[in-house]
């Protein structure tokens, strides 16, 4: 309630104050507020995308928003200002009286539009004492959304109304003939706060960047249990499955989380408004093997790719019957909007077999060595190798609570500060509990890994495809577990390199050539106790197997 | 001095028909049943443990000690926000009268 009554008190400070600048003034100002909170919601989302994949991507689109609407209103206040400098002179009453009604109306639609845009902010679902829409614990069915009604999403409704109606006219925002409507409906849900409603009240990340989401299908299912209660109903539904990449995961590329709440399918708008379907069920790997389903009627039960494997494939439902009779346009993945691709029949779900994705295949070029002796399973404690690092020296690394690193990269001499306290060492690449460091001694040398070009001629030939492959162990069962981190030692210099969440790619390995003596060892996370295949260099469009491994992680000491 | 202990009745003993009534059929002592409930709890809790690990339904677990974000960037610039739109709402109109 507070947050609602401070959003009323700015309103009518706002009212008040337009009431004593005077009727032609107030009704300048609200044109702007109109002109800027159009072209505002008209920029939002083409600017905002282009955000997403760099560092700012959580806040995006809160920024876009209010920082565009802002901007461009302090610009036309300004200029009308300037070019309309005169006043219109009116009985002193209808001064104050219009005045206050064009300043409550620009009160209204400015603080609506900026409590949509705070919606945008990557944080906790709740904001002082603001919820508004989020998943719920006293809503029984999945995917148990609902609202504390708030009066503060009466004022962004209002807001979002008239921008919406504005959408259809000449202020329509989306260039491609589609309005508020039609490609963001329920938009004052989604603010407030569907959009933060992520894992941990919203510690999690609320977006991903849209290359990390590929293997985009829609099946038509027929109807299936898709509760966990004993004789559930069946119900028809479409189900979507994406293949999320580790740069969309959270924790630096640990885990890809998501919650009920952050993935939506949108009707095709017929009739002006599209329709929306939140999923009640997931499909996914199960630690064990095989796949399961896994479903959305607790606040708690959260879509978590299996831990350390470093890209998952997902299956979504969505009850048919939310959308009406509407057929699905968009698929919306945490605020990022995907085209639906066009129906096709459904596999065998109701089983617990796993279903061709159409991801990469596994290729094996035939040349491919066996590694086992260039790898060990050192104690993460310890795992940088060649050099010690006190955390006050740590430059540009990013480290974690406990001195584990977690992002960014530094060049440290050989032999710097070998007298460091435990407490102030930086540890290896961060793991968890349940997870091994595989460390790979990937030299460039005659029977070493053949990711260069001088050992393998596909890496020589291949050209941008083999530049952007990523490096991956696998398992006997295709999981891939990405480089998270590289160490090269010169002889005098040790660069650290954390992919902080990105994996790492053959082109941010700096050049090794055969004989030069560097030594560079990559590392990976992957779970105790996984059967090992091989070395991966995976394009998206097939993993090329250029090395074998045949050994099993450790158990975990931790 | 006056004795403040309560007096028991005469016929009160550590084994007499009072305390023989109210034992548990099986006639074991007070500490063997306190044993015995402890225990029975801890293999209730224990199965209900087994049979939610065991159950199907329950979806994967995101990892202990997972780096998630900070509110704190949220919250500056949700204030960074309000504080811009308020001030540029409350730009004064510099015009003058028109007569």
């Amino acid at each position: 309630m507070i947050i609602s009554v401070i959003a009323i008190a700015v309103i009518l400070l706002i009212t008040y104050w337009w009431s004593n600048n005077g009727a032609f003034s107030a009704l300048v100002h609200f044109l702007c507020v109109v002109t800027s909170g159009a072209i505002a919601f008209g920029v939002w989302e083409p600017l905002s995308y282009r955000m997403l994949s760099s560092s700012a991507g959580e806040y995006s689109k809160g920024l876009v928003l209010v920082g565009v609407f802002v901007v461009l209103l302090a610009i036309l206040r300004i200029f009308t200002d300037r070019f309309i400098p005169m006043n219109l002179s009116i009985p002193r009453l209808a001064d104050v009286t219009i005045g206050a009604g064009f300043g409550l109306a620009s009160g209204v639609l400015s603080v609506g539009l900026l409590a949509i845009g705070m919606g945008f902010f990557q944080s906790t679902v709740t904001i002082g004492d603001f919820t508004g829409w989020s998943r719920r614990s006293d809503v029984a069915n999945a995917p148990a959304i609902g609202s504390d009604n708030a009066p503060l999403l009466t004022i962004s409704n209002i807001a979002g109304g008239f921008f919406s109606y504005l959408s259809w006219g000449p202020y329509t925002p989306w260039l491609g003939g589609g309005t508020i409507d039609t490609h963001m409906p329920q938009l004052v849900r989604t603010s407030g706060s569907l959009y933060r409603d992520s894992y941990a009240d919203g510690l999690a990340r609320v977006s991903v960047p849209p290359e990390a989401v590929s293997q985009i299908k829609l099946f038509d299912v027929p109807a299936m249990p898709l509760s966990a209660g004993v004789g559930a109903k069946p119900v028809a539904s479409w189900a979507v499955q994406f293949t999320m990449a580790q740069d969309g995961f959270d924790g630096a590329g640990q885990q890809f989380l998501m919650t009920g709440a952050q993935a939506r399918l949108i009707g095709d708008g017929k009739g002006g408004k599209g329709t929306v379907s939140y999923p009640v069920a997931w499909r996914q790997n199960a630690k064990e093997g095989g796949e399961r389903m896994y479903f959305f009627n607790s606040p708690s039960n959260v879509l978590t790719s299996v831990s350390a494997q470093g890209e998952g494939t997902f299956y979504l439902f969505f009850p048919k019957a939310d959308l009406g009779t509407q057929a699905p346009k968009y698929f919306e993945l945490k605020g990022v909007r995907f085209l639906a691709p066009r129906p096709v029949a459904a596999p065998d779900f109701a089983g617990g077999a796993a279903i061709e994705s159409g991801a990469s295949k596994a290729v094996d070029d035939g040349s491919a060595t066996n590694i086992d002796a260039l790898i060990e399973f050192p104690d993460p404690k310890y795992a940088i190798g060649g050099v010690t690092i006190n955390s006050n020296d740590k430059g540009a690394l990013i480290l974690d609570g406990s001195n584990y690193i977690v992002g960014g990269e530094q060049k440290f001499p050989r032999n710097g500060s070998a007298m460091v306290s435990a407490d102030l060492r930086v540890r290896g690449f961060q793991v968890t509990t349940g997870q091994r460091l595989l460390r790979l001694d990937a030299s460039a040398k005659e029977d070493g890994v053949r990711i260069f070009p001088d050992l393998n001629e596909w890496v020589r030939t291949a050209g941008v495809d083999a530049q952007s492959a990523r490096v991956a162990v696998i398992d006997t069962n295709g999981a891939k577990y990405f480089a998270v981190g590289m160490v090269e030692d010169d002889g005098d210099w040790v660069l650290v390199r954390s992919m902080g969440g990105k994996p790492l790619t053959l082109k941010d390995i700096p050049i090794q050539p055969l004989g030069s003596g560097k030594k560079l060892m990559l590392h990976f996370r992957l779970p105790s106790e996984t059967v090992l295949k091989g070395l991966v260099l995976t394009t998206g469009k097939e993993d090329r197997l250029v090395n074998t491994i045949t050994l099993t992680a450790p158990k975990d000491n931790n | 001095m006056k004795n403040n202990m309560i007096k028991l009745p005469q016929t009160a003993s550590i084994d007499g028909a009072a305390r023989k009534t109210r034992a548990l059929p099986c006639g074991r002592s007070m500490r063997w049943n306190i044993g015995s409930a402890v225990i029975l709890a801890s293999i209730t809790c224990g199965a209900t443990y087994a049979m939610q690990a065991a159950d199907p339904t329950i979806p994967p677990q995101p990892d202990k000690g997972l780096n998630l974000y900070s509110p704190v960037g949220g919250y500056a610039l949700m204030a960074i926000a309000a504080a811009a739109v308020i001030a540029v709402n409350l730009m004064p109109a510099k015009r003058g009268h028109q007569d």
